[in-house]
């Protein structure tokens, strides 16, 4: 081989680094010509004395040429290659990878968010159990027996009948046994699965969510609800929400109220739009609880002198606050285990 | 109840504000009105009254004393300021007495306290004038013959139910009859105006003539008895039963009226004289006749006006704002009761008969706070001593971090119905005498409360089935079911599923476990359930597919692969993997505490072991035995591998170990890891446990 076979050899060398495309490429073109260049050490000990030298320095230049023409194109290569990978890596159209997380129930939620506003405010919560007697549910409440006033609680009744169970209809009677066996001043919530019998639709069902409020002390009046009440909406909805008490009748308060808000469907318009509102039937206004001060016949039904301790309740269905906070429209989907519902969650 | 807005206006000189701003006065201060409705030339007001308020306000003459005391109009229509709409003068007869037609024959003053009739004779029946006719279908009546609508009439009119019979056909002496109010005998039949029979018994009080039930007292008339167009002579009955006579009666019947509805509520006894002749004044007027002279009247014990002394103070501190004395006397008497002031701080109500519902000082609170309105009363936070923020509920918090932890293992959260299917709770190995089960089920096919939170669990994989390709959920809520001595227990129970990842569902329910009971910080172990009861009592899960949890030596619950059968009826694919656990039993043993472990200055030492063993043998046989030799230095035993092959011996596994080896004081020498080393091999291969290179 003569130094024009080598210069040759350089040249395509040279030729087929510039024209690889990646580094793959690269280094099976560098490994081509290592062998190439190996070879022609080989031949190295085939030569006579003289030559040896020449031939030597001239391979070695030919190799050492080789290898910075393949680093420098290797480095090349990379850098494009990385920003290629960097371009890639950045995009933001492309969806990052989600964490698989589960989802907890919308009444969970909204229960935490309700007992942490109350918390603030200084209430406890307490606990009932949901299999109640009739004398919790109903006579201690001062909801006589053979009265109608029993009818407006369509109750679901155990067997056998003689034990006269049944299951809770609200979770006031968590309000009597916390009254005979707490001494007052005290102030609590209770929330709670409670039934019904009752026909179910989108608006109705026969097991839904209550949570109770009681607040008793010495000195306690209609005026103090009013705040408390109006706090804990505003806190829960919205700062600017209005809220109103109209007359109402509950055996177990005197006087009772009912508990109205600014509708959120239509921010209080009811009329608005040519049917109106349907979610507050154009009135602008959504009933949310029932409440009063505390009659003084449950103070002493629970052992309390009504003489010396006053003071107010109230009751929601913490699912209708669930529906109007999330814009849900049928009641049945919190009890449905309907995934694509509490997935949203 | 439907009210017509004419009607109302009718016992007015003044003009009434328009219907919808009447509504609205009503709602602010009486009850709600729940729609305002045109009807030709009339309005009709749906008024929500509240049960408390029926004896003296299903009738029109009671919402118009309310206007009147909410608008402050203390002149009627009559000028009278002592309530008696429409004035009257009834022109008796003189010829005739209405004591010689009747005698009253009472069986039981509690069940009828006032009985008051009075006879018209001569009367012509046809049909009513127009105004009376649109008053009536107004409130959702249809109108029959002058004199049954003017029965009716006066019930929505004063609240007074009446009945009108036609003297003649009521049998006894041509002269004198006999009526008698008494509890019907078993076996006695009627039947009603609206041709439908019923069979009586002691549970129901009835009119009766000398031979037979005329009427089923308080709750419907009877036909033979009823007026038709040749009716000449009719017998007014304006009665008060006892309103638990009456319920009892007609939840008996299965039959609800317009009168039956009213009795149950109370009606004011001192009601029926009003009535009786203002009814008789109109058949007058309407149906010409000739009234005689007089009422029959039962009334042993006439009820009284109560009296009730209000302490003024307890009104400001109930209601929150300051009221005057006068303005509180002022608002009572507005509403018909009569006041007087006793001392400086004392009021003596006398309350009408028509409000039984105003028994205590608290009611005449309300009174006076739903005149003012309740939006005169300002919020004001309550005045508190301090106390003691409020202790953080021990249950509440612990529910709630239950479930933080299983929704971070990415279990997502279900509420379901605490309702059991009848044949979900047979699959479930159920017997009817554990279970609770309802009087009165909503769903027959759901008779019972759930005993266990994992048949309703299963029923959401196979909805969500249908949209999901794989589930993982989690419920922790209550299950019911007898017990001895009380009668009904129920307890908090924590259930969780997987479905749709194959085998390594299990792996993720485990993990979903371990996860759980290390954030609450117990230690459970796992064990084999006896033959027996994997075989005969175990029905969810397979036989050889589950585990046993215990906590301490209690058993606290069990997970495992649920039987095929189970998997099959749900119409999904297997495997279905699911546990249970008993909330209340691990509950109390629940602790965050956390206690740091300082970090060691020297090294680790990994070892690998691995051991071939019998199939059977489970990876915590080896790691109970090796933490039995409790070597200090052993600070880590996890399992990495599990394998079997076709290259391993049949029946065998291999099971393979990391070993951390770690010292607080010193960097451990190879010699001083191998030692240790040398001592578990040897305990393991005590076991036939082949320790593999």
């Amino acid at each position: 081989m003569s130094e024009a076979d080598l210069k040759t050899l350089k040249n395509q060398a040279e030729t087929d680094i510039s024209a690889a495309k990646d580094i793959k490429e690269l280094e099976a073109v560098f490994r081509r010509y290592q062998k190439e260049i190996n070879l022609l050490f080989k031949r190295f000990s085939k030569l006579p004395e003289n030559q040896r030298g020449e031939w030597g320095r001239a391979v070695n230049l030919l190799k050492s040429f080789l290898e910075t023409t393949v680093s420098r194109k290797k480095e090349f290569l990379q850098k494009a290659e990385s920003q290629i990978a960097i371009n890639d890596f950045f995009d933001p159209d492309k969806p990052g990878k989600m964490p698989e997380i589960g989802h907890l129930h919308p009444l969970t939620q909204t229960k935490r968010e309700i007992m942490a506003i109350f918390a603030s405010m200084g209430f406890d919560v307490a606990l009932g159990p949901e299999i109640e007697d009739e004398w919790h549910n109903f006579d201690a409440l001062n909801i006589p027996k053979d009265h109608p006033a029993r009818d407006a609680w369509n109750t679901i009744w155990l067997k056998p009948e003689n034990k006269k169970l049944l299951l809770r209809t609200h979770t006031s009677p968590v309000q009597a046994r916390y009254l005979m066996t707490h001494q007052p001043p005290f102030r609590i919530i209770a929330p709670g699965k409670v039934f019904r019998y009752e026909a179910t639709d989108a608006s109705h069902e026969a097991q839904f969510y209550q949570l109770e409020g009681l607040m008793v002390d010495r000195k306690v009046s209609a005026a103090n609800f009013k705040a408390i009440i109006g706090e804990f909406l505003k806190r829960f909805f919205d700062k600017s929400l209005k809220f109103r008490l109209r007359p109402d009748f509950f055996p177990f308060t005197e006087p009772s109220f009912d508990v109205a808000m600014t509708c959120l469907a239509c921010s209080g318009k009811g009329r608005s739009g040519p049917k109106g509102c349907p979610v507050c039937k154009r009135t602008g206004w959504l009933e949310v609880a029932g409440a009063g001060l505390v009659h003084p016949n449950v103070f002493t039904a629970c052992g309390l002198n009504p003489e010396i301790w006053k003071g107010w309740a109230f009751g929601f269905g913490w699912d209708r606050l669930a529906m109007m906070k999330y814009k849900i429209d049928d009641i049945r989907l919190f009890n449905s285990g309907d995934l694509r519902f509490l997935e949203q969650f | 109840m439907k009210f017509s807005y004419n009607w109302l206006q009718s016992y007015f000189e003044a003009k009434l504000p328009a219907p919808t701003k009447l509504a609205e006065f009503l709602s602010d201060h009486f009850a709600n009105v729940e729609e305002v409705k045109k009807n030709g030339q009339d309005f009709i007001l749906d008024i929500e009254v509240r049960p408390n308020r029926a004896a003296d306000c299903f009738c029109h003459w009671g919402i118009a004393r309310e206007i009147a005391a909410i608008l402050n109009i203390n002149k009627s229509v009559s000028g009278e300021t002592k309530w008696q709409p429409h004035p009257f003068k009834i022109n008796e007869d003189e010829q005739s007495k209405t004591a010689d037609f009747i005698k009253l024959k009472i069986e039981n003053p509690k069940d009828c306290q006032r009985y008051t009739a009075r006879i018209v004779s001569h009367v012509r029946v046809g049909p009513s004038p127009l105004w009376l006719k649109k008053w009536l279908e107004a409130c959702g009546l249809q109108s029959i013959n002058n004199i049954v609508d003017i029965a009716n009439y006066l019930m929505l009119a004063v609240g007074q139910p009446l009945h009108a019979f036609d003297f003649e056909k009521i049998a006894g002496q041509k002269a004198q009859k006999t009526i008698f109010v008494r509890r019907a005998k078993a076996g006695e039949k009627i039947t009603t105006l609206d041709q439908k029979e019923y069979l009586l018994d002691s549970q129901t009080l009835v009119i009766a003539d000398s031979e037979k039930p005329i009427g089923i007292a308080g709750i419907k008339g009877e036909l033979t008895t009823g007026i038709d167009q040749k009716t000449k002579i009719i017998l007014l009955e304006a009665a008060n039963f006892n309103p638990k006579t009456i319920r009892k009666g007609s939840r008996e019947l299965n039959l609800k009226t317009d009168a039956s509805w009213r009795f149950e509520h109370g009606v004011d006894p001192n009601l029926t004289e009003v009535a009786v002749d203002r009814a008789a004044f109109l058949i007058q007027k309407l149906a010409q006749g000739k009234i005689a002279r007089g009422r029959v009247d039962f009334y042993p014990k006439k009820v009284l006006p109560k009296k009730i002394v209000l302490d003024l103070k307890i009104v400001e501190s109930l209601l929150g704002r300051e009221i005057s004395g006068g303005e509180i006397i002022k608002i009572l008497t507005s509403l018909g009761l009569n006041c007087q002031k006793t001392s400086k701080e004392n009021i003596l109500a006398t309350v009408p008969t028509w409000r039984p519902d105003l028994t205590l000082a608290e009611d005449l609170v309300e009174e006076i706070g739903r005149i003012v309105g309740y939006y005169n009363i300002p919020d004001e936070l309550p005045r508190v001593i301090l106390s003691l923020p409020p202790v953080e509920n021990r249950n509440i918090f612990w529910e709630e971090k239950s479930r933080d932890l299983w929704k971070e293992s990415g279990f997502s959260e279900v509420w379901n119905y605490s309702f059991l299917r009848k044949d979900a709770a047979a699959a479930c190995g159920f017997k009817d005498e554990q279970l609770v089960e309802l009087k009165n089920p909503l769903d027959q096919n759901r008779p019972y409360l759930v005993g266990s939170l994992l048949p309703n669990l299963f029923s959401n994989i196979a909805f969500n089935s249908k949209n999901f390709e794989t589930i993982k959920i989690f419920e922790l809520g209550k299950v019911f079911f007898r017990a001895a001595a009380q009668g009904m227990a129920e307890e908090r129970r924590l259930a969780a599923a997987v479905w749709g990842r194959g085998q390594a569902g299990f792996t993720e329910l485990k993990g979903g476990l371990d996860f759980f009971f290390k954030g609450v910080g117990i230690t459970p172990v796992y064990s084999e359930p006896s033959s027996i009861y994997r075989t005969r009592y175990e029905k969810v899960f397979e036989p050889q597919g589950f585990f046993q949890v215990r906590v301490g030596r209690e058993i606290v619950g069990r997970l495992g692969q649920a039987k095929e059968e189970i998997v099959t009826a749900l119409k999904i694919s297997s495997p279905l993997y699911a546990l249970e656990i008993n909330f209340e039993k691990i509950f109390p043993g629940f602790s965050d505490k956390k206690i740091y472990h300082s970090l060691s200055k020297h090294p680790e030492a990994k070892r690998d072991l691995t051991l071939l063993v019998s199939e059977k043998t489970g990876a915590r046989n080896v790691s109970s035995l090796i933490q039995s030799l409790k070597i200090s230095l052993l600070k880590k035993l996890e399992l990495v591998n599990v394998y079997q092959g076709e290259e391993l011996p049949t029946r065998k596994k291999s099971l393979s170990f990391r070993l951390t080896f770690q010292s607080a004081e010193r960097t451990l020498s190879s010699q001083e890891v191998e030692d240790v080393l040398v001592k578990i091999i040897q305990k393991c291969q005590s076991r036939d446990w082949l320790v593999r290179q």
